[in-house]
């Protein structure tokens, strides 16, 4: 345990030899703070969107189980095999190319302790997925009125449970696990989830709204049952809050059975050969893409192939499918995604310059300037995220019979991506050589990142929120900034300014970027 | 076809290369020599473009570097000391890339990459190049720059990674490339190498150009007009007179 805490003091901070002393006082400060600071940011709009749900809720009953327990177990079932296929692969992915694993395995260090920290550094970009669970069994706790220091601890019990079976599954997984198995399974999960939870919201709130339909009780009734089951640990939590304390004794012996073996696993993990099988290639046809060209083609291409890339893609969009047919709710959703995609987006223009850094210097000999290098790095997941983003908008629109205005947040999610996209390659520019390159899963300091994620919500708050309301719900805006002749200014100054100040922002530093020498050292 | 004046690089406090003057014609393997650090990885880097020198001027193919850079590196290839590749790209991908990077037609390219792959020995195009060994990956890079017929090529110790067939076959194409009027400018520690191929040596040691010449000339600055290019080396490079003392007090 020791020893894991040494592994993650360096490996977060990165090389700390080259810091002054404030300078490090600051970080430790910001790096404790901002993970605090950003994820409730992030929960405070799923806080408000499940806490009036579940309030609803709570007071119909259906097949023995009132609606809030059904959601939230539904909810916590999804968000956890979400997880589950999410994360499994990337962390089994993660030790592929991992030259710093590598260097690890040389030290004196217990491998359960490379491993854990490996698992930290996963965990830290997805850390979004984490509160997603972690806010909602609270919250229900809250809007139900049940013990919610008993939520609090039941859910992160959850979650370490969660994390063990997660670090067993990989390294079984691990034994025979490739790249191209790795996305397939993670695809897989997320088609069974969205499925399964597609189909069992248009069960729930049929029943919910519309009153009793005869014909699909019954197969509501094993809908029901399926999530609010005795096997089904996500729902645990919630059961202890309805006074089965059983579950909570599971709950810790369980985590504690599981920790102990999965350590003793990660002990006898032989890391060394933890290598891809190679796959014995059928001449492969190579896809001819006309409209990208050299660095297009190549950073989209490595987009597709980073296994994280590729759940940051598409993680957002789920989530957005799933939490908005639900909740039967539009904008929390979509702006749950956007928020979500902006901080992937910058995560993964960072991880695409990160790329030329591991080649480094050998980029400087081709014939091109640095714009040329830089900017594929922007447009690549910008792009991406904004079809992304569209396609989600216009699933809604044609879902829920939205006016086609709602449209307008498009072009704007596609300037918030540019600016993510930007501060992302400023840190990775600045961080170059702190950031450790060997390990895949290690893109910027966590304090960064953080840093990243503040920010960006921040603008998405600011250009997303007013607009909307002002557009589709002046009331309530009215009733926020209270003067009749705010509204106007804060409806659409707000947005406006800030998306002029993300243009401003883009052009000066894309200029920097066209003077800047390409012969850096 | 290069020409170097006054080539100087400080890396903050420490001289990496000190005044280097160099001048390499059309047609001609030119080859640099020195111990370890002492300055030919940033030459290079500056001949090549990848690094502004502290002072000096780097003229290629009668191009300045400081107003033609993009275009007298659209026309030359490097070979850096590391093949540093994407390691997300297949080797396949990898060439494509080059293709595109310098506008060449890959159709065009494809029987000459052909031959070279099968030169090389190498088949493993289908391959993730993070799946490729070091001199696999070195032998990859070699082709994509090779392929593309670079009017100068700079290569920083080329052999060190290959298999003793690859290091031959290098060879003899370096030899068949300069018939064909290209120019090779390539640094080596192996000295049989430099004595087999390079028509003029150049020796840098801590930063300076201590020497050059063809290797006839370089004896002519060493006591023994006979000696091999080790002793003249280790002569100039004062490393020779205690080399022996060193031994005995291991
Ligand atoms: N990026 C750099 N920053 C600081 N010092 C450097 C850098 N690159 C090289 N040096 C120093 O310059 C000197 C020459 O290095 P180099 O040109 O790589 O030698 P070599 O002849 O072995 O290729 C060495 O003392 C090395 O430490
Ligand atoms: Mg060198």
């Amino acid at each position: 345990m020791k020893k894991f805490l040494i592994l993650l003091k360096y490996g977060l901070s990165g090389s700390s030899a080259a810091r002054t002393n404030s300078r490090r006082k600051r970080g430790k400060v910001s790096a404790t703070l901002m993970p605090i600071i950003a994820s409730t940011a992030f929960g405070i709009p799923m806080i408000l969107l499940f806490g009036r749900s579940f309030y609803l809720l709570k007071d119909v009953q259906i097949a023995g189980t009132d609606l809030a327990t059904f959601l939230v177990s539904m909810w916590s079932t999804v968000a956890g095999v979400l997880f589950l296929g999410a994360f499994v692969p990337s962390f089994v992915t993660s030790f592929l190319r991992n030259e710093e694993v590598l260097m690890l395995l040389t030290l004196p260090v217990k491998k359960s302790a490379i491993v854990l920290y490996q698992m930290v550094l996963t965990l830290m970009v997805q850390s979004i997925t984490v509160v997603m669970y972690l806010f909602t069994i609270p919250t229900y706790a809250v809007a139900t009125g049940k013990n919610f220091l008993l939520s609090v601890i039941s859910a992160l019990l959850v979650i370490l449970l969660v994390l063990c079976i997660s670090l067993i599954l990989s390294i079984f997984l691990g034994k025979w696990m490739n790249r191209s198995l790795a996305r397939r399974i993670s695809m897989i999960v997320y088609i069974i989830a969205i499925v399964l939870f597609l189909a069992a919201s248009q069960l729930l709130p049929r029943y919910a709204f519309e009153g009793v339909n005869l014909g699909s009780i019954e197969k509501l009734t094993e809908v029901v049952s399926l999530f609010t089951g005795a096997w089904n640990v996500f729902s645990w939590p919630v059961m202890v809050l309805q006074g089965e304390y059983l579950y909570l004794v599971l709950l810790i012996m369980a985590s504690a059975l599981l920790w102990v073996v999965s350590m003793q696993l990660a002990n006898n993990l032989d890391l060394g050969t933890f290598s891809e099988k190679v796959s014995t290639t059928k001449a492969q046809k190579i896809r001819k893409n006309l409209f990208l060209k050299g660095f297009y083609m190549k950073d989209a291409r490595i987009l597709l192939r980073i296994e994280q890339a590729v759940f940051m893609f598409i993680y957002p969009i789920a989530f957005a499918f799933i939490l908005g047919f639900s909740t039967k709710s539009f904008l929390m959703p979509v702006f749950l995604c956007l928020l979500i995609s902006t901080f992937y987006v910058s995560i993964l223009s960072a991880t695409l310059l990160k790329q030329e850094f591991l080649t480094w210097p050998v980029p400087l000999n081709f014939p091109v300037t640095s714009l040329q290098l830089i900017l594929p790095k922007i447009i690549v997941p910008t792009t991406l995220f904004s079809c992304a983003f569209l396609a989600v908008v216009l699933v809604f629109k044609i879902a829920f019979n939205l006016p086609f205005r709602i449209l307008w947040m498009v072009p704007v999610a596609f300037t918030l991506y540019s600016a993510a996209a930007m501060l992302g390659l400023k840190v990775m520019i600045k961080e170059r050589n702190r950031v450790d390159l060997s390990n895949p899963s290690k893109v910027m300091s966590t304090a960064n990142i953080f840093a990243i994620e503040g920010i960006v919500m921040a603008l998405a708050f600011a250009s997303i929120l007013p607009l909307q309301y002002y557009m589709f719900s002046r009331e309530s805006l009215l009733n926020f900034v209270k003067i009749e002749a705010l509204v106007p200014i804060v409806g659409i100054g707000v947005p406006t300014a800030v998306v002029i100040a993300i243009i401003i922002y883009l052009v000066r530093n894309i200029k920097k970027i066209a003077l800047q020498d390409t012969s850096i050292d | 076809m290069i020409k170097a004046r006054n080539l100087t690089k400080k890396f903050g406090e420490v001289n990496a290369v000190t005044n280097v003057n160099l001048f390499v014609e059309k047609g001609e393997i030119y080859g640099f020599l020195g111990p370890n650090g002492a300055g030919k990885t940033t030459t290079i880097r500056m001949l090549t473009g990848s690094l502004k020198p502290t002072k000096g001027t780097v003229k290629i193919m009668g191009l300045d570097m400081e107003t033609h850079e993009i275009e007298i590196k659209k026309r030359i290839g490097v070979v850096p000391d590391e093949p540093r590749i994407y390691p997300y790209l297949k080797g396949k991908e990898f060439l494509d890339f080059i293709c595109d990077i310098y506008d060449l037609n890959k159709r065009q390219l494809s029987p000459r990459i052909d031959e070279l792959c099968s030169a090389f020995g190498v088949d493993y195009l289908e391959k993730i190049v993070s799946d490729m060994s070091h001199g696999m990956k070195q032998k990859l890079y070699l082709i994509s720059v090779l392929m593309r017929k670079p009017e100068v090529v700079f290569l920083d110790e080329p052999t060190v990674g290959l298999d003793a067939k690859s290091a031959k076959i290098l060879k003899l194409l370096l030899k068949k490339y300069i018939e064909d009027g290209c120019t090779v400018f390539m640094t080596t520690h192996v000295l049989e190498i430099a004595e087999k191929m390079c028509k003029r040596i150049g020796i840098i040691h801590l930063g300076q150009l201590i020497a050059e010449g063809t290797l006839d000339e370089l004896r002519e600055q060493t006591a023994d007009k006979k000696a091999s290019l080790e002793d003249v080396f280790l002569e100039l490079t004062s490393e020779g007179e205690n080399i022996e003392e060193i031994i005995k007090e291991l």
